[in-house]
């Protein structure tokens, strides 16, 4: 600690930040355009000059380090002057067209110029008259307005690691632009446009669409991924018009990604249901809540009575709150007496969860999104957090660039492997052989503490287990070279603190929970705590979900009886999932459907299951419900009502309610406040229950191969999510639509070549249970033999080719490819 | 009490000499005016109901749609939506007044950087029902027509609400981007 | 894309510096020298074998005027008009050289064979005029002895 003192106040601050990071941390300002805390100290704006006593100089506070006894003036009258005559040589150049401007009346520049006086005009300068680039989808950069300050440029290389912008010039004609003038192709985080000091960059979907001063703000936690960012939220006539980051606000401090910068308007998809429906015939007729309900309670009571309870399933949603899921759970257990619950975690997050109790002896693991700071070596395990968590994945990137080793093992290429110390391109699927090769080569060389270990239950079996993983076999089914697995081994081990990271997810075929086993494994075998296992959960309430009991308990059937196998259930109760479009092999699915006696579906908008319901009721959105949501890391976050509903839909915990009155069950529940509560005892009884300290053990995996290529099925297919979209209801946001609408196949250049496939040409894709049509995406990220295609667009169908097999390690599948003429 | 007060209050001398002056009144020209048989000028620069500055170039509104006047507003009555449209330009597409909550400050005039409204001398207006004085673009646009044609609505605006634009240079029309002023 | 011998020289230059960024001026000279000048692909490349981001390396080489952003000829005649080599005829030769070779101030002879750059100083003041023939510096110069020296560099 050091003693300075600022504006004759004494402080005593941490040694080697700088002057302005120390006025910051006192609550002192210095005016400032191009300093951002996410980003290293540049200097160019030189607003934040201060005098510092005995200095003949002025300082520039962003980069200069405070030292012991320094005496800073930061509003001295020479420091206005200099900071005066900064603002006039900006203003030079900086156009006056604030009336048309978007960021006007939240410009940082504006403020300033506010602040410290109109300035006289001394100098003329030639003004830029570039048109403004309006070509990409979602931002647009308009250069005129541009003061160099480079804020967008660095936070998209230095913190978002895409760096699609640059400063490209010299000097006046200067211009922030992709490389080479193209449209801007980039991760749509918008970052850039929050941090544009002044209206350069601006968001389009938001472009003219109202003034700061007009927008009444509100917060609310966002509905995609498993982070839980906060979102604030421009208001104006009951109707969202923008969404942005602030910082200090919620656990992403002013981060978000594109998703939840763009994607909240599918609320306003046009596909919304407003009313509930009834199927007559084929055809689909409005109905009043009343008649809906009393047809539902009938429906159900009389196949309850005539088949008994277990006869009736019911699915969960990761999209609806703590209390939707609760009330489903309690509609179920108590109402009607069946455990068959469950929800498309079963696939995801549900098997990580049950690698914890075995390999940990835990119930629960949550993810801490600062997990990845402050450690020496970070493994991400054939996934990328980036896109499922971008968030998260932040914090991942600014861990590498603090000095954390990352080790990236996954198929393909992505923002991750670019920026990893080591990129193990395994081929897809094989991970469990590398993790076992790992260990291997760690006992082999004794890299581990025996004496602890060996009393571990289990630890003969994974001895014998993983001998036979020499760093040979394993370059044989991983296609790595032997070197290299025992380098990340060796790497791994000899760390002091060590990460894992693996989502698991459903939309993901190539990992599962065994996977997380053999990663669990390695774990305990270098003697480290649950925690250095991060799997975060994948959406915004999927541990809310489980933790509200969406999840088959007491003989319960799992959506694996429910779902694949007909004549189990007669009865299904979908709330909030779409099962054709998010769970492997629709086809059987549609099947088990078909043959349902009576589906009720309750969503927010069409789906493709909802088609093949008896009823389908309209519920509310996230943004017109209140609530809560459980995060990836198992804080709990209100979120809140701040449009009004949509139609005649109502929260889904309240159309279960009354469902329940109309089958004469009273669920208890009155007000929302009750069910929270209750909700709340609920979650917090479970987690009692699931304290206790870890019991850890070995629970060997041996890799198996699934479904192999043969002459036929010549490709193996991952499926995998993209930046743009979080499952599938992201794409019903126009804003998000623009960037990606449909699905795709990516495809490595030479495998294109050899089927005479062009970029963006249609291809027919084939496996063992089906085939679809996609656009072909040449890429290089790929390598040859695997195709990858995301699985979120209901028209892509991309489910009716997958497969589920009950093998833990992986759900590939091989595919074949042909050219559609 | 001195003899003349005595005097004067006998006498009723004061109401004889109210009497009088209102007597002198009886035949002096009067100051009323048989409102609204009979009509005066209003004075020049007196604020009465809006319009929207109509542009004589494009035919089209003034208002590029800042929301300064809205801002500024201390009845918060004026209330306007924006677009873009195919040129990517932007657009007024709703500009409206709530005239019954209008207080006739006139911060919004002097609010607007590109002289885009006015208040009229028109002072005469009513109506059975909040509708007819809830005043849409169109209507503004027509006030500007009806009480401001010709040369009045300029010298109106000149004369008495110099818009803010003229310190830092007006955006010539068609341009996208505001000229900066030249320095002398 | 770089052959194998440019990508070893450009791993060369990464393995003398902590961060890769460091390596990039170095190899856009590389660059230039295999493409003849900064192109488009010509910087692709280097953004691949440096793992950098395009816009990187685009906003680098784009801040330094000594780098070619025009397709040069094949040998790079910078000659100084500074003081010195003014008063003793540089403006001549430059006139010289464009009705001799066809090569305009800044501009590329039609056949491709020569650039001329118009330089600042190079610090020959005391042997003007002078110039630079790709790297070879060139002094007391006549119409003559260009035409001498030139014929070295077909």
């Amino acid at each position: 600690m050091i003693e300075i003192t600022i504006d004759d106040r004494k402080l005593s601050v941490e040694k080697g930040i700088t002057i302005l990071e120390a006025a910051r941390r006192n609550g002192i300002k210095i005016p400032n355009l191009c300093f951002d805390k996410r980003l290293r100290p540049y200097g160019g704006c030189r607003m934040c000059v201060v005098e510092i006593e005995g200095g003949r100089k002025l300082a520039s506070a962003c980069g200069h380090p405070a030292r012991e006894g320094m005496v800073i003036k930061t509003n001295s009258p020479r420091v206005r002057r200099v900071r005066q005559s900064v603002l006039e040589f900006l203003l030079v150049h900086h156009p006056l067209d604030c009336p048309e401007c978007d960021k006007a009346g939240e410009c940082a520049l504006q403020d300033l110029v506010f602040e410290y006086g109109v300035p006289e005009t001394r100098f003329t300068g030639e003004r830029k008259h570039a048109q403004p680039d309006v070509r990409g989808p979602l931002i647009e950069l308009i250069s005129n307005r541009c003061i160099l300050c480079a804020k967008c440029v660095r936070i998209c290389s230095q913190y978002q690691g895409r760096g699609a912008l640059g400063l490209i010039g010299r000097g006046f004609p200067t211009v922030v632009q992709p490389a080479f003038g193209e449209v801007l192709e980039c991760d749509y985080c918008g970052q850039c446009i929050d941090i544009c000091p002044t209206g350069a960059l601006i968001s389009k979907p938001y472009k003219y669409k109202a003034r700061p001063w007009f927008l009444e703000e509100k917060e609310n936690i966002c509905s995609f991924c498993g982070v839980g960012c906060t979102l604030t939220l421009g208001i104006r006539e009951g109707r969202i018009l923008r969404s942005k980051g602030r910082e200090g606000a919620g656990i992403n401090d002013g981060n978000l990604c594109g998703r939840g910068r763009f994607g909240f308007d599918y609320i306003y998809s046009e596909n919304r249901l407003r009313t509930p429906l009834i199927k007559e015939g084929d055809e689909f007729r409005d109905a009043s809540w009343e008649e809906a309900l009393t047809y539902v309670a009938r429906s159900l009571s009389s196949i309850r009575d005539a088949h008994g309870p277990n006869s009736i399933g019911a699915i969960g949603s990761p999209r609806c709150t703590v209390e939707d899921n609760y009330m489903l759970a309690k509609f179920m257990r108590a109402g009607l007496g069946s455990g068959n619950i469950a929800s498309s975690e079963a696939f995801g997050y549900a098997g990580a969860l049950r690698a914890f109790s075995l390999s940990f002896g835990i119930g629960s693991n949550p993810a801490d999104l600062a997990s990845p700071l402050g450690r020496d070596v970070i493994l991400v395990l054939e996934s990328d957090p980036t896109i499922t968590h971008p968030v998260f994945g932040l914090n991942i990137l600014r861990a590498k660039r603090e000095g954390s080793r990352l080790l990236v093992a996954d198929y393909r290429e992505t923002k991750l492997t670019r920026h990893s110390n080591t990129w193990l391109q395994l081929r897809p699927g094989t991970l469990v052989a590398l993790l076992n090769g790992m260990m291997n080569v760690i006992m082999d060389r004794g890299l581990f503490d025996r004496d602890r270990v060996s009393g571990i239950r289990g630890f003969s079996s994974l001895e014998a287990v993983v001998k036979e993983y020499t760093p040979a076999m394993v370059s044989e089914i991983t296609g790595l070279t032997g070197e290299a697995v025992t380098d990340a081994a060796v790497t791994f081990a000899n760390a002091p603190r060590r990460l894992v990271i693996m989502p698991l997810a459903v939309s993901e075929n190539n990992k599962g929970p065994g996977s997380a086993l053999a990663a669990a494994n390695l774990l305990i075998l270098l003697g480290e705590e649950p925690s250095s296992l991060q799997v975060p959960a994948e959406y915004c309430n999927t541990y809310g979900m489980l933790e509200a009991g969406i999840m088959p308990r007491g003989g319960g059937m799992d959506v694996f009886d429910m779902l694949y196998k007909p004549g189990h259930l007669r009865a299904l109760y979908i709330m909030g999932e779409d099962p054709l479009v998010s769970m492997p092999d629709s086809r059987k699915i549609k099947n088990t459907l078909r043959s349902l006696d009576f589906l009720v579906v309750q969503d927010i908008v069409m789906t493709e299951a909802a088609e093949l319901a008896n009823v389908v009721l309209p519920a509310s959105s996230w943004g017109e419900k209140e609530g809560h949501f459980i995060n990836a890391g198992g804080l709990r976050q209100r979120i809140r009502k701040v449009v009004e509903a949509t139609g005649k839909s109502q929260p889904d915990w309240q159309i279960l309610r009354n469902l329940g009155l109309a089958m004469g069950i009273n669920l208890g529940a009155k007000s929302f406040q009750d069910i929270t509560k209750e909700a709340d005892d609920f979650i917090a009884g479970g987690r009692r229950e699931a304290e206790g300290a870890p019991r850890p053990a070995f629970h060997p995996v041996a890799y198996e191969p699934e479904e192999p290529c043969d002459s036929e099925f010549t490709y193996t297919l991952v499926t995998r999510d993209v930046l743009q979209h979080s499952g599938n209801m992201s794409t019903r946001s126009e804003a998000l639509k623009l960037v990606q609408a449909e699905a795709f196949l990516e495809i490595n250049e030479k495998d294109a070549e050899r089927h005479a496939i062009s970029d963006e040409s249609h291809i027919k894709i084939t496996s063992r249970r089906g085939a679809v049509y996609l656009r072909a995406k040449v890429t290089d990220a790929v390598p040859e033999g695997v195709v990858s295609t995301p699985v979120h667009f209901p028209s892509g169908g991309i489910n009716e080719l997958t497969h589920f097999s009950g093998n833990t390690c992986s759900r590939l599948d091989a595919v074949k490819i042909e050219r559609v003429k | 009490m001195t003899a003349n007060e005595f005097i004067k209050k006998v006498f009723f001398i004061e109401i004889l000499k109210g009497l009088a002056l209102t007597l002198r009144h009886f035949f002096t020209p009067s100051v009323t005016r048989q409102y609204p048989t009979e009509k005066r000028e209003p004075f020049p620069g007196s604020r009465g109901l809006h319009a929207l500055v109509r542009d004589p170039e494009t035919g089209r509104e003034k208002c590029v749609g800042c929301g300064l006047c809205a801002a500024m507003c201390p009845s918060q009555c004026i209330h306007i939506y924006t677009s873009e449209d195919d040129d990517h330009k932007k657009v007024v597409d709703r500009y409206e007044v709530e005239v019954l909550r209008c207080v006739y400050c006139a911060f919004c005039v002097e609010a607007c950087p590109y002289g885009a409204i006015v208040l009229t001398d028109h002072f005469e207006y009513s109506g059975y029902s909040r509708e007819e004085l809830y005043y849409t673009k169109d209507r503004l646009l027509h006030n500007w027509d009806k009480y401001m044609a010709n040369s009045k609505g300029r010298e109106y605006l000149e004369k008495f609400w110099r818009p803010k634009s003229e310190d830092f240079g007006v955006p010539a029309a068609g341009h996208h981007q505001a000229e900066g002023k030249k320095a002398t | 894309m770089f052959n194998d011998t440019v990508l070893k020289e450009i791993e060369g230059i990464k393995a003398k510096y902590p961060d890769r960024r460091s390596a990039l001026l170095p190899s856009l000279y590389i660059a230039q020298r295999e493409f003849g000048w900064l192109s488009r692909e010509a910087m692709t490349c280097v953004a691949r074998s440096l793992n950098l981001p395009e816009a990187v390396v685009r906003g680098t080489a784009s801040f330094y005027s000594m780098y070619k952003h025009k397709p040069a000829g094949r040998h790079v005649i910078q000659l100084c008009t500074n003081i010195s080599c003014m008063i003793l005829g540089a403006g001549k030769l430059v006139d010289f050289l464009e009705t001799r070779y066809g090569v305009p101030a800044n501009g590329t002879s039609g056949d491709g064979r020569f650039s001329l750059v118009i330089m600042e100083c190079i610090g020959a003041c005391g042997t003007a005029p002078a110039m630079l023939v790709n790297t070879d510096f060139y002094d007391n110069l006549s119409e003559k002895r260009i035409e001498e020296i030139l014929e070295n560099y077909k």
